[in-house]
C-alpha cells in the first residue's frame, strides 16, 4: 500500500494509515489501556513495517473506527467532497489500485467530452491472502495471539461465532 | 462504546459478528463520511479528517500492529 500511495501521490491522491485497536493482542503487544501505549505501539508498527504513509491515530474509544464500520483492516476512498467513493471490508492493494484507476479515469472521460453521471455500483473483491505473513505477525505478537487465533478458527469451522456469517457471505 | 469494551484483551471479540454483519449495509458509497478528530503520529497535532479530504481524493487504510 505504501508503493501504491507513492505512485498515486504524483496524481494528487493522498493516502493515510489510520491506527485503531489491536486486532490480535498478545504478550508482546497487548490491548491498549492508555492513549500513550497506543502511540507507542503505533510507532512500533511504523518502524516494523517501514510505513511511509502518514499515520493518524484514532482515540482510545475507537470513535473513528466505530464510525466507519469497525472492521480490523478495511479501506475507504473518500472524494474531495468527503463522500465515500469506494470501500472494502479488507485491504487489498490490487483492488484499491483498480478502484483508484477507475476513479481517476472519470476526469479523463469528462475531458474527452463524455457526459458523466454518478450511479451506485458494488463489486465482489478478491484479495491476496498472505497466510505466511499473517502467521509471522501472530508469532511476533506472542504465543497467546497464535493460540487464540487457532482456537477461533476451530470455532469458525464449527459454524460458531463468525463461521455462519462467513458462509453467508460466500467466504467458506 | 467504552475504551475497555472496545480494546478487547482476548481474540476474537464478540462484537466481531455484529461488525461483519453490519458492514455490508453501513455507510454506502455516495454517502457523506464521518469527520472524526485524529492525531498525527509524527507531529502530535490534532486534525479533522475533512481537512485532508478537502485537498483531494484520499485512501484510508485502517489497521494496527497486530
Amino acid at each position: 500500500m505504501d508503493d501504491l500511495a507513492e505512485t498515486y501521490a504524483e496524481r494528487g491522491v493522498q493516502s493515510i494509515f489510520l491506527y485503531v485497536r489491536e486486532a490480535h493482542p498478545g504478550e508482546n503487544f497487548p490491548h491498549h489501556t492508555s492513549f500513550g501505549q497506543k502511540q507507542e505501539q503505533a510507532r512500533v508498527f511504523q518502524e516494523r513495517w517501514h510505513c511511509r504513509r502518514p499515520i493518524l491515530l484514532d482515540d482510545l474509544n475507537g470513535t473513528a473506527h466505530e464510525a466507519f464500520g469497525r472492521m480490523p483492516n478495511m479501506t475507504y476512498i473518500l472524494g474531495n467532497d468527503h463522500r465515500v467513493l469506494f470501500r472494502a471490508d479488507w485491504t487489498d492493494a490490487s483492488t484499491v489500485q483498480f478502484a483508484v484507476d477507475y476513479l481517476l479515469s472519470v476526469d479523463a472521460r469528462e475531458e474527452e467530452g463524455t457526459a458523466i453521471e454518478p450511479f451506485y455500483a458494488e463489486l465482489r473483491g478478491f484479495r491476496w491472502e498472505n497466510v505466511g505473513g499473517f502467521a509471522a505477525g501472530l508469532e511476533y505478537n506472542g504465543p497467546r495471539a497464535v493460540s487464540e487465533f487457532r482456537q477461533a478458527k476451530l470455532r469458525w469451522s464449527r459454524g460458531e461465532h463468525l463461521g455462519a456469517l462467513n458462509k453467508l457471505r460466500g467466504r467458506e | 462504546m467504552t475504551a475497555d469494551a472496545y480494546n478487547y484483551p482476548v481474540f476474537p471479540p464478540e462484537d466481531d459478528v455484529a461488525a461483519f454483519a453490519h458492514f455490508m449495509e453501513f455507510l454506502k458509497v455516495g454517502q457523506l463520511a464521518p469527520d472524526p478528530e485524529l492525531m498525527d503520529l509524527d507531529s502530535g497535532e490534532l486534525l479533522r479528517l475533512r481537512s485532508l479530504t478537502r485537498q483531494g481524493m484520499t485512501i484510508i487504510e485502517f489497521g494496527s500492529l497486530t
